[in-house]
């Protein structure tokens, strides 16, 4: 009943025998059956991008979230994502070598011209959805690329910096970014797309239709070809898209140290920008895609004898043939020397980092209205690694975190708190990981070798062994916040030894020492202390800060809020705890 | 009637006249609207205060946030940081230079040596005082951005934050 109804109100059957019966003009080939398939991919992303469409917010406070919503929390949405990616990276693939194949068969001869630059239109198009589209998830992989992509645009002379401003929305990439390029990804790309491809299939229909063409039959000579090259495609995507995640890194944040790379399919460009003195780069940026589209729209105009034998058509195969190879081969080089760039690598795993602390956050916590970048600002592991980087570890090292040159001038704080670590102070408190290079060096002595005096030395007696594991284990019991009387040996080992020179519990044999209380030494209390001013006897003495102390500890309860200080202490001790001296 | 070879041309034109005006009347404003963020008018760089000056080593470089109300085509975050600066304090001078790399706008860290800024992205050295480093590859055409400090009365530093087109010999201003 449905298939005669819809054949008297729409004639499908007369469409479809018009295609099928109309001769192939100058015969079946494999070119127009990639044309056919980088059609199909490019359907493929159209298909997905809907599905992805549905589920995006285009604006900062949402674009991340968004897609982390697709990617992680809808049923198949990563699989979504990922086909659209595939489809739309073969359909840059395809496109391109679609346009070598008809260059090679000189398919632009004859009234064929507009259908070869409907193609060429339409390989460029696959590739300005990919430019337009990487951003849309507001991720820093996305953001810095589009940023760099939108810099390089600006170099064009002339109209470059309009052409930006108007990508952009303004000078900064924002809101206003995401709404332009959400609707060019979407709308006016799409649109302009279905545009070219109705004036490709008329410029073939009419052709056909003219009498003096002749030939077999679409159906029995092309079709079978087409569906071959689609059904490869289409395996292709799946297996490919399948296999390879289409990424979300952590959230676009304009303020953070990312290592911006090209994507794969502009490493061409990327090497030769590279290649060429800085002075050229802007003549490099707009003059190769403008040489290229003059290249293409000058191939029908020159190369236009339908009779041109091989050998005469031979300077624009090689042409064609050589820009085609040096793309492929300038890309493979551009992919291989970043993939062995140990820079890059180490870049690579920092960033890791916060793209796997985005994820956990996001779904452990959620993402607040705000968005994500809020949400990451607002993560208090986050910004107390942000803490410790800023204030500590321009002297201090903890974990991966340390000195940029790598030189202490304060102690290493792994395992801070701990028996060991005490155990360390106690052997050589002047090791360059400890005191070595702060202005106390010198001020405490080994309990284990003798004092470099050779006076003093002969008076040396290392400390037993089981007394300074008795002091160690009482310290690192202070640490902990045990309970007052928690080791009476190891007490009373501390009033014998220690407080010639140390504070323990307020009282001191020597006032004008520098040397810290002990009582609740490394606790939570003492350690807040410390970082909110060291000059209070509560750890230090006030003498501590003086300016002849080159290089002391500063105070931060001036520069930072409490709640800060708060942070980088508890931060400072769940670090130390969970590391090894 | 239709068959009037006169008529039918006279009719064409009209269609085709009157749809393309008709949509150019709507299609004017419409482009208008698209293009209003890129014609934004550039506000005046305010004075932002950054830190203390006695929160600055001597000759120490110190990458801080510039923190103000951030105005990002239609919504307003109230202080955000908005970019970041390097500081070099001389003396009782401070001289600040624009994190963001003149070359293509990456972020701008300190080299490992400490003695000289570096930009990953594209591997360009500058001196401490902003100048493209001598003898080490640079892409960028320009060193670094300088930006107006100034120490107010109560010893804090204000810097005028600006940005800048990136990639051209000369520092222009962006809006």
């Amino acid at each position: 009943v449905i298939g005669p109804w819809i054949a008297s109100r729409l004639g499908l059957d007369e469409v479809i025998d018009g295609w099928f019966d109309a001769p192939v003009v100058g015969g079946p080939s494999w070119a127009r059956a990639f044309s056919a398939a980088t059609l199909f991919a490019m359907a493929l992303a159209g298909v997905t991008g809907l599905g992805l469409g549905a589920v995006y917010s285009p604006g900062q406070a949402g674009a991340w979230a968004s897609v982390f919503f697709s990617e992680f929390v809808l049923s198949g949405g990563w699989l979504v994502r990922s086909l659209h990616m595939m489809s739309a990276e073969a359909s840059i693939v395809l496109g391109a070598t679609t346009l070598l194949l008809w260059v090679v068969e000189g398919r632009y001869r004859g009234r064929r011209d507009l259908a070869f630059w409907c193609q060429a239109l339409v390989a460029a198009l696959a590739f300005v959805f990919c430019i337009t589209g990487n951003p849309l998830r507001w991720d820093n992989r996305g953001y810095f690329g589009f940023s760099t992509e939108a810099n390089i645009a600006a170099e064009v002379p002339l109209v470059g910096r309009y052409v930006r401003a108007l990508l952009v929305g303004g000078s900064s990439l924002g809101n206003w970014t995401l709404a332009r390029l959400y609707s060019l990804h979407t709308m006016l790309l799409p649109l302009a797309a279905a545009a070219i491809v109705a004036i490709w299939h008329r410029t073939g229909r009419r052709h056909a239709a003219d009498a003096s063409v002749s030939g077999p039959t679409y159906a029995e000579s092309q079709l079978p070809r087409d569906l071959l090259a689609c059904a490869a495609t289409f395996v292709g995507i799946l297996v490919l898209g399948y296999l390879e995640r289409a990424p979300l890194e952590a959230p676009a944040d304009p303020l953070g140290s990312y290592n911006a790379r090209p994507e794969w399919y502009f490493q061409s460009l990327y090497v030769i920008r590279n290649a060429v003195p800085p002075k050229l780069q802007g003549l490099i940026a707009s003059s190769l895609p403008g040489v290229l589209a003059a290249g293409l729209v000058a191939l029908p105009l020159l190369d236009r004898d339908p009779q041109a034998t091989l050998k005469k058509r031979a300077p624009f195969l090689a042409v064609g043939l050589l820009t085609y190879l040096g793309a492929v081969g300038l890309t493979l080089v551009g992919v291989i020397s970043d993939r062995n760039n140990p820079d890059l690598k180490h870049a690579h795993i920092s960033q890791s980092h916060f793209d796997q602390r985005a994820v956990q956050i996001a779904k452990v916590n959620g993402i607040p209205p705000a968005g994500a970048l809020a949400m990451m600002r607002e993560d208090p592991v986050l910004h107390a690694e942000e803490l410790f980087h800023d204030k500590c570890a321009s002297c201090h090292k903890l974990g991966d975190q340390a000195p940029a040159d790598g030189k202490l001038a304060a102690p290493r704080l792994d395992g801070w708190g701990s028996e060991a670590w005490v155990m360390a102070v106690l052997e050589d408190p002047d090791a360059p990981d400890l005191f070595g290079n702060t202005p106390y060096k010198g001020k405490m002595p080994s309990y284990t070798k003798p004092p470099a005096d050779p006076q003093a030395a002969k008076d040396f007696k290392p400390m037993p062994a089981e007394q300074r594991q008795a002091i160690a284990r009482f310290l690192a019991g202070e640490a902990k916040g045990a309970p007052k009387g928690h080791d009476p040996d190891g007490e009373k080992l501390v009033k014998q030894r220690c407080t010639s020179c140390h504070l323990y519990q307020g009282e001191t044999d020597d006032p004008q020492n520098l040397a810290p209380e002990l009582s609740g030494w490394g606790n939570l209390a003492w350690t807040r202390a410390q970082i909110a001013n060291p000059g209070t006897n509560a750890t230090y003495r006030p003498a501590s800060l003086a300016a002849s102390l080159e290089g002391h500890m500063p105070r931060y309860d001036q520069d930072m809020p409490a709640h800060d200080v708060d942070l980088l202490t508890r931060f400072l001790l769940h670090r130390a705890a969970r590391s090894k001296r | 009637m239709a068959s009037d070879p006169s008529r039918r041309r006279a009719l064409t034109v009209l269609a085709g006249a009157g749809a393309t005006g008709a949509l150019a009347v709507v299609a004017i404003p419409a482009a208008r609207l698209a293009a209003a963020p890129a014609s934004g008018a550039s506000p005046g760089a305010a004075w932002l205060p950054v830190l203390k000056l006695s929160e600055l080593a001597e000759g120490v470089p110190t990458r801080v946030k510039v923190i103000a109300d951030q105005k990002d085509g239609y919504t307003v975050a109230h202080q955000q940081p908005l970019g970041l600066v390097w500081l070099l304090r001389q003396g009782q001078e401070v001289r600040a230079y624009s994190a963001t790399c003149p070359h293509l706008g990456c972020t701008i860290d300190l080299a490992p040596d400490g003695k000289h800024y570096f930009c990953p992205c594209h591997s360009s050295w500058f001196d401490l005082d902003g100048k493209k480093s001598e003898g080490k590859t640079n892409k960028s055409l320009r060193g670094m951005d300088a930006l107006a400090t100034r120490i107010t009365t109560d010893k804090h530093v204000e810097v005028q934050f600006q940005r800048f087109q990136v990639g051209s010999e000369t520092a222009e201003v962006l809006g």
